[in-house]
C-alpha cells in the first residue's frame, strides 16, 4: 500500500515536472520544427518525439542548466531527421504553399509561387547537407542565434561556425539559382540552361 | 550583379522561413494531441523508477523489442540508442538471429472514416432498404398547396393585381390566387413569401408572377405546385415535395424541382435558370437540361451565362446562403468521421438466387443504421450550432417536412434493422428489353419484418401482396403494385407472382441458372475481393450484335461494365472496370499497359492539375483515328504521301515515329496573369522532331507571306546544359517555349517555367513525390498506371482568391472568408487508369465523403464564382 502510494507520488511528480517543461517549451519546439519541415504534421511528430524521449529518460534528464537550448536543438535535429527521411522516401509536403499564399497578399501570385518553391528547395537542400552544417544553419538563420552562441552550444570555435555558414550559404545559392533567376526575371535563363 | 541578386533572394527566402508560423488552430491541435499522448505514456509506464537511464536498461529491453512487445515509445528510444551504441547493436543482432521472429500483429479492422455515396444515392438506398416503403409511404411528403401564399417580408412597393386593379401588399398578408391574378414588385422593391407547401420564394424588383391553385396543380399531376413567372427574377427554396413536384413556368421554359434552391430570371431575351442546391430539370424548346449545383442554362442563344453570385446578388439572403452552406459542410464532415460505416461483404447468398437472365446487378449495403445515427448526430450538432440552429428554427421547425423526415427516419431504422447486410436488385432481360427489377434481401427478423409490412399496409392501404412461407401461392397478382415473398430468412420482391416463381426454382435448388455464367463469375470475384456498392451490367447481352458504330470503334468486344465503391481505410475508392471478351482493340487499345511515367517528373508538387497517359503507338493511333473518321487505312497512307509531296514532311517518319508513347499536360504554377501550362512528350528522336518543327515553321511562314501576315518566328537559345527553343506568333504575340531533356520534350508558357521544371526534377520536388499526390493514390497491387489525372484546385485557387481578394477594394471580408474555406473543402484527388490485356480499370479515391460532398459542391462552386469575381475586380483595379 505504502509502496503504491510512493509510486503514485513519483508518477505525479514526473507528470507535474514534465507538464511544466512542456507548457514552457512546447511552442518553441513546435515552431522550430515547423520552420524546418514546413509541415504541420511533421512539426507535431517532432514535438511528440522530443517530449516522449524526455518522458522515457525522465523529465529532468539531459536538460542541464538550459532546458530551452537543449529542447531547441533536439527539435531542430529531429526536424532535420524528418526532412532527411522524407528524401529517402521521396515524398515532399506541400503545406508551405498555403500559409504563404494566404498571409502575403501584397505579393503577386507568380512571386508567391516562386518563393514557395525556393523555400521548399532550401528545406530539401538542408536535408542533403551534413547534419552539423544543417543544424548550424538552422540555428543561425531560422532561430536567430548568434555565431558565438552557436559555437558555445556546439562546443566549437566561432571561426568554425563562420566557415560552416559561409559554405552552406554558397551551396544553397547554387540550389536556388534556377528558381531565383525565374523569380527575378522570368525571361532570363538560369543555371539549367 | 547576379551573385548579389542570388544573395538577396536567398536572404528573403530564409527570412520567410524564419517567419513561418503554424496556424493557431493547427498548433492547438498538435499541442493537445501530443499532451494527451504524453499523459497516456506517463500513466501506462507509471513510476519514475521505470526510466531508462543507461546502457544496461536499454540492453534489457532488447528481448521484448525483438518479440514486438515493447511500447512504441520505448521501441523508439531503443532504436535511437542502438544507432549510437555498438554493444547494443550487436546484442540486438544476436537476439534477432538467435530466434524469435517478431510476431505479426493482427491488422486492426479498418474503421470507416469516409462515407459512402452521395446523399441522393443514399436516399435511394434508404427507399430500397426501408423496403418497398416506396409504395407504402407515398403520402408522407404530399403537399397541400392551396394556391395560398403568406407574405413574410416586403421592401418598397409590392402589389397584388386583381380584377379591381392593383392593391399594395403588406407583411403578414395572405394571398389566395383564386382572387389574385398576379403579384408584382416595383422599382427597388422586393418581397419574400412562403407557399402553403412551405416553399420559400424571394422576388426581385420589377417582377410579376402568379401561383396556380390546387385544382390546376392536379392537371399536372398529384400534389404539384406551379409558379408562373411572367417576368423578372426569383429565388426559390423549394421544400420537399414528397411524390409531387414544384414547377416554375416562364414564357419559354418549365423548371421541375423537388426540394432544392434555384434562381430563375426571365425577360424579353429568354430565361436563365441557375441551381444553387439540389437538382433541377429545365424543359425549353425541345431540350431538357438536368442541372446540378453551380450549373446554369439559358433558353436562347441571345442570353448569355453569368456567375451565380451575380444572378443572386440582389438577394437579401445571399451571404446567409453561403455562410450556412459553409457551416453545414463542416458539420457534415464531422458526422462523416464519427459514423462507423459497414465493412466489406465477402460472401452473399443473394447472387446465386438472381434470375438466370440477369443483365444488370446492383448490390447496396444496408446503411440504414448509419443514416439513422447520422440524422441523430445532425440534430445534436444543429442544436449546438447557433447559425444552423437558427436556420432549422426558421425553416424547418414545426413544418410538415420536419415531422415527415423524423417519421421517415424512424421507419428506416425499423425496416433496416430487420434486413440483412445488403439489398440486391437484379434486372433481367426479356424479349430484348431490360425488365423490372427483382429485389432480394436476407432478413434478420422475418417475423418482425412481415408484421411491419402488414401494419403499414393496413394503415396506408398500399396495394401490396405479402406471401409468407416456403410455398409460393400462385394466386393472381393483378391489381397489386408489388408482391413480397418472405421465405425463411429470404425476402424476394417483384411486380408479379410469375417472376417470383422463377426465383422459387433457384431457392429450391439452392442456386439459379444464373450461377456459372460469365457475368455471375465476375460478380462472384467482386465478393471474394470484398464488396461495397456494386453496379454491374452485362454489355455483351445488352448491346445488340449488329452495332456497326461499335465495330468501327473497335468496341464490339465489350463484355461487362462494373462500378464499385468501397471504403478502404481512410479512403473511399471508386472503381470502374470495363471488360472485353478478347484482347482490347480499336479505341480501347490506344491506352497502353501500365508502365513508369517519366513525364510526370517534370511536374512539380505545386501543380493544381495534371494529366498523363501512355499511348500504345502514336502512328497506329493516328491511322486508326483516320479510319474511324471514315477514311480507310489506304487513304490515310495516300493522304500522308500527298502531304509529303507538297511539303517535304513525312508525317509518319518525321513526326509520329519521333514520338514516344508518353504524354502529360499540367497547370503548374500561377494561373494569373498567364496560366502556367506545361506539355511533356516522350521523344525518341529529338533531332528529327526539331527538324520537322523547323520545316513546319518555314512552311507556315511561306503561306503567311502569301496571305500577307507575319507568321511565326523560331528562336534558339543555347545554354550550358540544354538548348531552348521559342516559337512566337508575330501576329498574335503568343509564344511557346520548349526544350529537349533526357528523351522528353518539355514545353511551357515561359522559359522560366521550363527552367523550374528541370530544377524541380533534379531536386526531386515532383508531383509524384509530393505528399498530397501520394496520399490520394489508390491502394492496390499495381506499381504503375496507364493514365493518371490529378487535381488539387483547392490548394491553389482558394489561397489565390484570398490573395486577390485582398488586392481589391470591392470584396467584403465576409465574402473573402467564405471563399477562404475553398481550400479546406476541396481535397486533392487522383484518378488512375490501368489498361490491361482485356480490360480497362479506372480507380478514383476520395478523402472526403458524401455528407459534405453535396453541400461542398455548392461551396466549391460558389468559391469559384467568387474567385472569378475577385479576378475581375483585381484585373480592373490593376489594369486601371
Amino acid at each position: 500500500m505504502q509502496l503504491a502510494m510512493q509510486e503514485n507520488a513519483a508518477t505525479e511528480t514526473t507528470a507535474s515536472s514534465l507538464e511544466d517543461v512542456f507548457r514552457e517549451h512546447r511552442q518553441r519546439v513546435l515552431h522550430a520544427a515547423f520552420r524546418i519541415t514546413g509541415s504541420n504534421d511533421d512539426a507535431q511528430d517532432v514535438l511528440q518525439t522530443v517530449f516522449l524521449r524526455l518522458v522515457r529518460r525522465g523529465a529532468d534528464a539531459g536538460l542541464s542548466d538550459n532546458p530551452g537550448s537543449y529542447l531547441h536543438r533536439a527539435a531542430i535535429n529531429a526536424a532535420l531527421d524528418i526532412v532527411r527521411s522524407r528524401q529517402a522516401a521521396k515524398a515532399t509536403p506541400l503545406e508551405p504553399l498555403e500559409p504563404v499564399l494566404a498571409s502575403a497578399p501584397e505579393k503577386t501570385p507568380d512571386r508567391v509561387q516562386g518563393s514557395s518553391e525556393i523555400r521548399a528547395v532550401i528545406r530539401e537542400a538542408l536535408g542533403k547537407m551534413s547534419p552539423r552544417a544543417a543544424e548550424v544553419f538552422a540555428l543561425r538563420y531560422f532561430e536567430g542565434y548568434g555565431n558565438n552562441e552557436i559555437a558555445k552550444l556546439l562546443g566549437t570555435s566561432r571561426s568554425t561556425i563562420n566557415v560552416i555558414l559561409h559554405r552552406t550559404r554558397n551551396k544553397l545559392r547554387d540550389e536556388i539559382a534556377p528558381y531565383a533567376d525565374y523569380d527575378s526575371n522570368p525571361k532570363r535563363f538560369g543555371d539549367e540552361s | 550583379m547576379r551573385e548579389k541578386n542570388l544573395d538577396r533572394i536567398l536572404d528573403q527566402a530564409i527570412d520567410e522561413i524564419a517567419q513561418d508560423r503554424m496556424a493557431p488552430a493547427a498548433e492547438k491541435t498538435a499541442v493537445d494531441q501530443v499532451w494527451a499522448r504524453l499523459s497516456q505514456e506517463l500513466v501506462e509506464d507509471g513510476p519514475a523508477n521505470q526510466k531508462i537511464l543507461g546502457h544496461e536498461d536499454f540492453e534489457a529491453l532488447i528481448p521484448a523489442f525483438v518479440k514486438g512487445e515493447l511500447s512504441g515509445a520505448k521501441a523508439m528510444l531503443l532504436q535511437d540508442h542502438v544507432g549510437e551504441c555498438v554493444p547494443c547493436r550487436r546484442a540486438l543482432k544476436n537476439a534477432r538471429t538467435g530466434g524469435g521472429r517478431k510476431p505479426v500483429v493482427a491488422a486492426r479492422a479498418p474503421r470507416s472514416a469516409a462515407a459512402v455515396w452521395g446523399w441522393r444515392v443514399a436516399a435511394a438506398a434508404i427507399v430500397v432498404v426501408a423496403l418497398i416503403g416506396l409504395d407504402i409511404k407515398t403520402d408522407l411528403f404530399t403537399i397541400q398547396a392551396e394556391g395560398l401564399i403568406q407574405i413574410e417580408r416586403v421592401q418598397g412597393k409590392v402589389f397584388q393585381v386583381t380584377d379591381q386593379g392593383t392593391e399594395p401588399i403588406r407583411e403578414g398578408d395572405e394571398l389566395s390566387f383564386d382572387q389574385v391574378q398576379a403579384l408584382r414588385t416595383g422599382k427597388d422593391s422586393n418581397v419574400m413569401f412562403r407557399m402553403s407547401d412551405d416553399s420559400f420564394v424571394e422576388v426581385d424588383e420589377r417582377t410579376e408572377l402568379t401561383i396556380y391553385n390546387k385544382k390546376k396543380f392536379w392537371q399536372r399531376g398529384r400534389g404539384d405546385g406551379l409558379i408562373n413567372l411572367r417576368r423578372g427574377s426569383i429565388i426559390v427554396e423549394a421544400s420537399p415535395q414528397g411524390s409531387g413536384h414544384l414547377f416554375v413556368e416562364t414564357a419559354d421554359a418549365e423548371i421541375t424541382v423537388t426540394g432544392t434552391v434555384f434562381a430563375v430570371n426571365s425577360g424579353v431575351k429568354g430565361s436563365r435558370v441557375s441551381v444553387i442546391e439540389g437538382s433541377v430539370e429545365v424543359d425549353h424548346g425541345r431540350k431538357r437540361d438536368s442541372l446540378r449545383p453551380g450549373e446554369q442554362t439559358t433558353t436562347t442563344r441571345l442570353l448569355g451565362h453569368t456567375t451565380i453570385e451575380d444572378e443572386i446578388s440582389w438577394s437579401r439572403n445571399k451571404l446567409r446562403h453561403l455562410s450556412l452552406l459553409a457551416e453545414a459542410t463542416r458539420v457534415a464532415r464531422e458526422i462523416e468521421l464519427a459514423l462507423d460505416w459497414p465493412g466489406l461483404r465477402y460472401e452473399t447468398t443473394l447472387l446465386d438466387l438472381a434470375p438466370a437472365d440477369t443483365v444488370v446487378y446492383i448490390a447496396i449495403p444496408n446503411i440504414s443504421e448509419q443514416i439513422g445515427e447520422g440524422y441523430e448526430m445532425l440534430q445534436s450538432k444543429i442544436s449546438e450550432n447557433e447559425l444552423l440552429s437558427n436556420w432549422w428554427t426558421d425553416e424547418m421547425s414545426g413544418t410538415e417536412a420536419e415531422t415527415s423526415i423524423a417519421t421517415f427516419m424512424e421507419d428506416l431504422r425499423a425496416y433496416g434493422a430487420a434486413i440483412g447486410d445488403e439489398v440486391v436488385l437484379a434486372l433481367p432481360q426479356r424479349n430484348g428489353e431490360v425488365s423490372d427489377p427483382v429485389i432480394m434481401a436476407e432478413l434478420r427478423d422475418p417475423k418482425g419484418f412481415s408484421a411491419m409490412v402488414q401494419a403499414d399496409m393496413e394503415e396506408h392501404g398500399a396495394k401490396i401482396m405479402l406471401i409468407e412461407g416456403d410455398t409460393l401461392v400462385t394466386q393472381a397478382s393483378s391489381g397489386y403494385e408489388m408482391v413480397l415473398w418472405v421465405r425463411g430468412d429470404i425476402l424476394v420482391a417483384a411486380n408479379d407472382v410469375e417472376r417470383l416463381a422463377e426465383i422459387a426454382v433457384g431457392l429450391d435448388a439452392g442456386r439459379s441458372a444464373f450461377h456459372g455464367s460469365t457475368f455471375h463469375s465476375k460478380l462472384e470475384q467482386l465478393y471474394s475481393d470484398g464488396a461495397g456498392w456494386i453496379i454491374a451490367a452485362d454489355l455483351s447481352t445488352l448491346i445488340p450484335d449488329d452495332q456497326q458504330e461499335l465495330e468501327t470503334l473497335g468496341l464490339a468486344g465489350l463484355q461487362h461494365i462494373i462500378a464499385e465503391r468501397k471504403v478502404k481505410g481512410e479512403q473511399t475508392e471508386n472503381r470502374l472496370v470495363v471488360t472485353f471478351d478478347q484482347p482490347r482493340e480499336g479505341l480501347a487499345s490506344w491506352l497502353a499497359e501500365p508502365a513508369p511515367m517519366g513525364a510526370l517528373d517534370f511536374v512539380s508538387g505545386n501543380a493544381s492539375f495534371a494529366a498523363a497517359f501512355l499511348m500504345r503507338d502514336p502512328s497506329l493511333v493516328v491511322e486508326e483515328l483516320f479510319a474511324m473518321a471514315g477514311s480507310s487505312a489506304g487513304s490515310f497512307g495516300s493522304g500522308i504521301e500527298e502531304f509529303k509531296a507538297e511539303t517535304g514532311i513525312d508525317l509518319q517518319d518525321d513526326f509520329l515515329a519521333a514520338l514516344g508513347g508518353e504524354f502529360a499536360i499540367a497547370f503548374d504554377g500561377p494561373i494569373v496573369p498567364v496560366p502556367s501550362w506545361k506539355l511533356i512528350l516522350e521523344v525518341y528522336d529529338s533531332a528529327r522532331l526539331q527538324a520537322t518543327f523547323e520545316q513546319m515553321v518555314d512552311l507556315i511562314n511561306e503561306q503567311a507571306a502569301e496571305a500577307g501576315i507575319k507568321g511565326l518566328e523560331m528562336r534558339e537559345h543555347g545554354g550550358r546544359r540544354n538548348t531552348f527553343y521559342e516559337i512566337t506568333s508575330l501576329d498574335v504575340g503568343l509564344s511557346v517555349h520548349y526544350t529537349y531533356v533526357d528523351g522528353y520534350m518539355v514545353a511551357g508558357s515561359s522559359i522560366g517555367l521550363i527552367n523550374r521544371a528541370l530544377a524541380n526534377r533534379r531536386n526531386g520536388i515532383t508531383l509524384v513525390n509530393s505528399g498530397r499526390f501520394q496520399r490520394a493514390l489508390p491502394a492496390d497491387a499495381q506499381v504503375h498506371f496507364s493514365a493518371v489525372v490529378y487535381q488539387d484546385l483547392g490548394s491553389v485557387l482558394g489561397p489565390l482568391a484570398r490573395t486577390l481578394g485582398a488586392m481589391t477594394q470591392n470584396f467584403s471580408q465576409d465574402q473573402q472568408a467564405i471563399l477562404g474555406q475553398f481550400a479546406e473543402n476541396v481535397d486533392p484527388s487522383v484518378t488512375v487508369a490501368y489498361g490491361e490485356l482485356d480490360r480497362i480499370v479506372f480507380v478514383n479515391t476520395q478523402q472526403g465523403g458524401i455528407l459534405s460532398s453535396t453541400l461542398g459542391s455548392f461551396l466549391r462552386f460558389n468559391s469559384l464564382v467568387g474567385m472569378q469575381e475577385l479576378l475581375t475586380h483585381a484585373a480592373g483595379e490593376l489594369g486601371g
